[in-house]
């Protein structure tokens, strides 16, 4: 029955496929420019016809010479051109002693464009393509070339403190939805020429740009031709968010546990690089990919690094706490009061008894209810509009919180069992690998329900055999606790002291290990001075 | 081959959530039992009493009201069998009895001087009884009476008897485990607490409706785990010290010449057993070491002497050894019950000599020969030597 409904959705994805590659072929690659400005400019008006954004702006230099510029409007800095491009050549003129025609290039991209960047280019498919991406184009008449100007300036969103990873201590600037400032501010953390960014173009119509970023040395060669094997392999219409791409490169896509790591803070980039991992960076969102990515670097926070390093270590034990409460609480009430209500201490047995007296429903029935009502108050908090955003949540305190008790429909352990969870499940610093645990308590919800604590120890083992089989880039999940490796414990559970995380992560990272050198731990007599 | 998969995950499915077969059983299916007791029916049946807690009548913040009420419900019945008991006790109840959270097995002292053998089975294969439940003996009562007594202070007044204990720092011997370890050993008898049903503060024209539980001592069971007698408070806790496990203990001595006594508060309370054994002849030499303050002065000693303190001690040594010795010698003669742990320091000790003194233990143990030595010893007397409302010059020196 399966293969019958699947049978048309493939032809229907075949044909839409066959349509985008029609609609990119509009360009033949290999046409290369003419020496009349003309034909050129016809054959551009064709190709870029319907576009309003598209200006075609003639201009005549000294009266003989036919110029045209090509460019986006909005995407290029208007006044840069009037002052570099256009001032010189229609009012100043080209200097004395032009002689012939096929120099004008040279002369205009050595004299007159005083910008950035200039290139020269010889195909027609060049020439939109540049356009496209920003690119200023001037077309001369008798030429066979065109020079490309970057003088790229869009409206942008300012650097600001990013939404989702706030921190007390550490850099307040986060990712923006401009490539070209994300790498900036990479660059200003990393400022090493082994710190390398490979660009690669994606998307058939986006043509979105990708930059792979790593440090040569510290990056681990094989993880990283793995990324750039699986970026390059993508084929898809368009990229418009990171997701789509991290959908495209990672491990277990069937997995609730997302094995690609994302992050809008440019220091979580800059430290991931220098531990060895692979940043992929896409332009048009300010979330970044890291890769590999490992379990405890879920419970990683940036804070646990800035901050000392004996409340991150607390920190890190709470947050594991509440990794588990996340996970187990709704679970573990179902199944110890109604299957093991001998294993509660008595007071507290007689205090849920009392409190359940009234409550209609089964206690799984009545978990399964509130843990979905709790999700659908986190969602529409997160969706809402801000304005209604408040009313959403006193709603949702006092109907379900208060009224439901009230009125017997919900018992009042319950209530606290469901908001610690969900309290729990925030604890967590990285939001999706969240989002795996906020997923799989509902699994865990049923199996306790209907089989007790074995359900919930059987459901426990095989998320357990699932996280050790799974491998993010080669790298196994867990490690560096299992496979164990005794430098890498420093960093699990504890956080030793920065002069004590002597060497990067061993599975990770490639031929450069060490971080910091032995014997740097502070005090009274540690050498050097006097 | 998907949609085999899909068959297949869907009959699973079914199988699991479909058939029923799920031991699930809400909180408000269940009716908690907080104690268990056992009487003599008159045709030589079973009564069992179950004191059941009713959730609704603890009202946890919820309905202020109710709280007079008692929470619990008491339903008794008979039968062959404890079990055959409860299931005549089921048809009275709308909750299935549960007996996981049961802290208490009460025994009225009917049955437990008509013997206890056939009854503790239940106790040990139900896995739902804990092996740390309290047993206890109510002296000249029933059981059910117990059950039925209210008690101010606990939600569910069973509770009572379990706090009593970790109250007055008693824990070792009572427990349910405890009473099987001392009845399958080879040597030693087992005992149970005691309570009796009396009124707090007994006041004149007293009824039923006023009584609590109260401890009172041991009841002292032979190997046959028939009850044979009682210990008094006081010989109890000298018979927990030889056992050992005492956490904590007081002990009160009149100072000769001196008018008066002194209570002593033990913090550190050990002991040493040395069986000597010679042919058939067994010699118990027990230390009794006591470390601790002087709480409470009424002679006209003053303390910060050292003269003085060597006096109490010596006092209070004679009167641990004098009383301990009382209670093995009354044991002995009176019950011949081996509640001391003596056969395990023997076998202890001498493991091989034990297999034969083994055999005619329960005569030997009459005749065994005790010496009660003590040691005790006062770290603190408090910074007030002599009492302060006695005179200076009234001061013994």
């Amino acid at each position: 029955m399966l293969r019958k409904l699947r049978k048309p959705r493939l032809l229907g994805a075949g044909k839409d496929l066959e349509k985008t590659l029609a609609s990119t072929a509009l360009v033949d690659t290999n046409e290369t420019l003419s020496t009349d400005i003309i034909k050129n400019e016809q054959k551009l008006r064709e190709i870029f016809s319907n576009c309003f954004d598209i200006v075609f702006r003639p201009i005549t230099v000294h009266g003989q010479t036919r110029m045209l510029l090509v460019y986006v409007d909005g995407l290029n800095d208007i006044k840069q051109l009037n002052q570099v491009v256009l001032k010189p050549t229609m009012f100043e003129g080209l200097p004395e002693g032009l002689g012939k025609l096929e120099r004008l290039g040279e002369i205009v991209e050595q004299q007159l464009v005083a910008v950035a960047r200039t290139k020269t280019v010889m195909q027609l498919s060049e020439v939109v393509q540049s356009v496209l991406t920003a690119n200023v184009a001037i077309l001369a008449d008798g030429e066979s070339i065109a020079l490309i100007a970057d003088i790229k300036s869009w409206a942008k969103r300012a650097v600001e403190e990013p939404a989702s990873e706030p921190v007390v201590r550490g850099p307040r600037d986060g990712f923006t939805e401009t490539l070209r400032t994300n790498t900036s501010m990479l660059r200003l953390k990393v400022k090493s020429p082994r710190f390398k960014m490979e660009a690669i173009v994606v998307g058939n119509v986006s043509q979105t740009d990708i930059v792979i970023a790593y440090i040569d040395g510290i990056a681990n060669e094989s993880v990283l031709e793995e990324v750039r094997q699986r970026v390059n392999r993508i084929q898809i219409d368009g990229i418009i968010e990171s997701g789509y791409v991290e959908e495209f490169i990672e491990d277990a896509p069937f997995s609730p546990f997302p094995t690609v790591q994302n992050t809008e803070r440019p220091d979580v980039v800059a430290a991931s690089l220098l531990e060895g991992k692979v940043a992929v960076l896409i332009d048009g969102t300010p979330f970044a990919l890291v890769v590999p990515f490992t379990f405890w670097a879920a419970l990683q926070s940036a804070e646990d690094y800035y901050e000392r390093f004996i409340y991150a270590t607390f920190i890190r034990w709470v947050r594991f706490l509440l990794l588990n409460m996340a996970l187990f609480l709704p679970s573990l009430y179902v199944a110890v009061t109604t299957f093991h209500p001998q294993m509660i201490p008595t007071n507290l047995l007689l205090s849920f008894a009392a409190a359940r007296e009234q409550s209609p429903f089964p206690a799984m029935v009545e978990a399964l209810i509130m843990e979905l009502m709790f999700e659908g108050l986190r969602e529409a908090g997160v969706r809402l509009p801000k304005a209604v955003g408040s009313a959403v949540s006193i709603v949702g305190a006092l109907v379900i919180g208060q009224a439901a008790v009230q009125a017997g429909i919900v018992s009042a352990p319950m209530v606290i069992v469901v908001a610690t969870t969900g309290i729990a499940s925030f604890g967590i610093p990285r939001y999706n690998f969240g989002i795996a645990y906020r997923l799989l308590r509902f699994p865990m919800l049923i199996l306790a329900g209907m089989f007790g604590l074995f359900g919930v120890t059987a459901g426990a083992l095989a998320l357990l055999i699932h996280l050790v089989s799974l491998r993010s880039f080669g790298i196994p999940y867990l490690s560096p606790l299992a496979p164990q490796n005794r430098q890498g414990i420093k960093d699990i559970m504890v956080r030793m002291p920065r002069w004590a995380l002597h060497s990067r992560p061993e599975l990770i990272v490639g031929e450069d290990t060490t971080r910091v050198p032995k014997g740097q731990k502070p005090g009274p007599n540690r050498g050097g001075g006097t | 081959m998907k949609t085999q998969l899909l068959i297949l995950f869907v009959t699973f499915f079914c199988l699991l959530t479909a058939t029923g077969c799920w031991d699930r059983q809400e909180l408000t299916d269940i009716a908690i039992e907080s104690g268990i007791g056992v009487d003599l029916a008159e045709d030589g049946k079973y009564q069992v009493t179950l004191q059941l807690i009713d959730p609704s009548k603890l009202g946890a913040g919820q309905n202020g009201g109710g709280k007079k009420e008692k929470p619990f419900i008491v339903v008794t019945a008979t039968g062959k069998t404890i079990l055959d008991a409860i299931h005549h006790i089921q048809p009275k109840l709308s909750r299935e009895a549960f007996s996981g959270q049961g802290r208490s097995i009460v025994i009225g002292e009917e049955i437990a001087r008509h013997g206890l053998k056939q009854i503790m089975d239940e106790f040990t294969r139900n896995p739902d009884v804990r092996l740390r439940t309290d047993i206890f003996v109510v002296r000249g009562g029933k059981a059910i009476d117990v059950l039925k007594s209210d008690y101010p202070y606990e939600r569910v007044p069973m509770y009572a008897a379990l706090k009593i204990h970790q109250a007055i720092s008693v824990h070792a011997g009572e427990t349910l485990r405890d009473f099987y370890m001392a009845a399958t050993d080879e040597g030693s008898s087992p005992i149970t607490s005691s309570f009796v049903l009396r009124p707090m503060a007994p006041t004149e024209g007293e009824t039923q409706q006023g009584k609590t539980a109260q401890f009172a001592g041991d009841a002292i069971f032979n190997k046959e785990l028939k009850l044979v007698g009682y210990l008094n408070l006081e010989e109890s806790s000298k018979r927990k010290w030889i056992v050992g496990g005492m956490g904590r203990l007081d002990v009160t001595a009149s100072i000769p010449n001196h008018t008066g006594s002194v209570t002593f508060t033990m913090m550190h309370v050990k002991r040493k057993i040395r069986p000597i054994v010679q042919g058939n002849s067994v010699k118990m030499n027990i230390t009794l070491i006591g470390i601790g303050s002087i709480r409470e002065n009424n002679t006209d000693l003053d303390l910060t002497d050292a003269k003085n303190i060597a006096i109490v001690e010596s006092a209070l040594e004679q009167e641990v050894s004098k009383k301990t010795l009382a209670v093995v010698n009354r044991v002995q003669k009176e019950y011949g019950t081996d509640i001391f742990g003596f056969s395990e320091a023997i076998d202890r000790k001498y493991p091989y000599k034990w297999k034969f003194l083994m055999k005619n233990w329960k005569h030997t143990f009459s005749e065994v020969q005790v010496n009660v030595s003590s040691k005790m010893t006062i770290r603190q007397s408090g910074l007030t030597g002599p009492p302060m409302q006695i005179p200076e010059s009234e001061i013994g020196k």
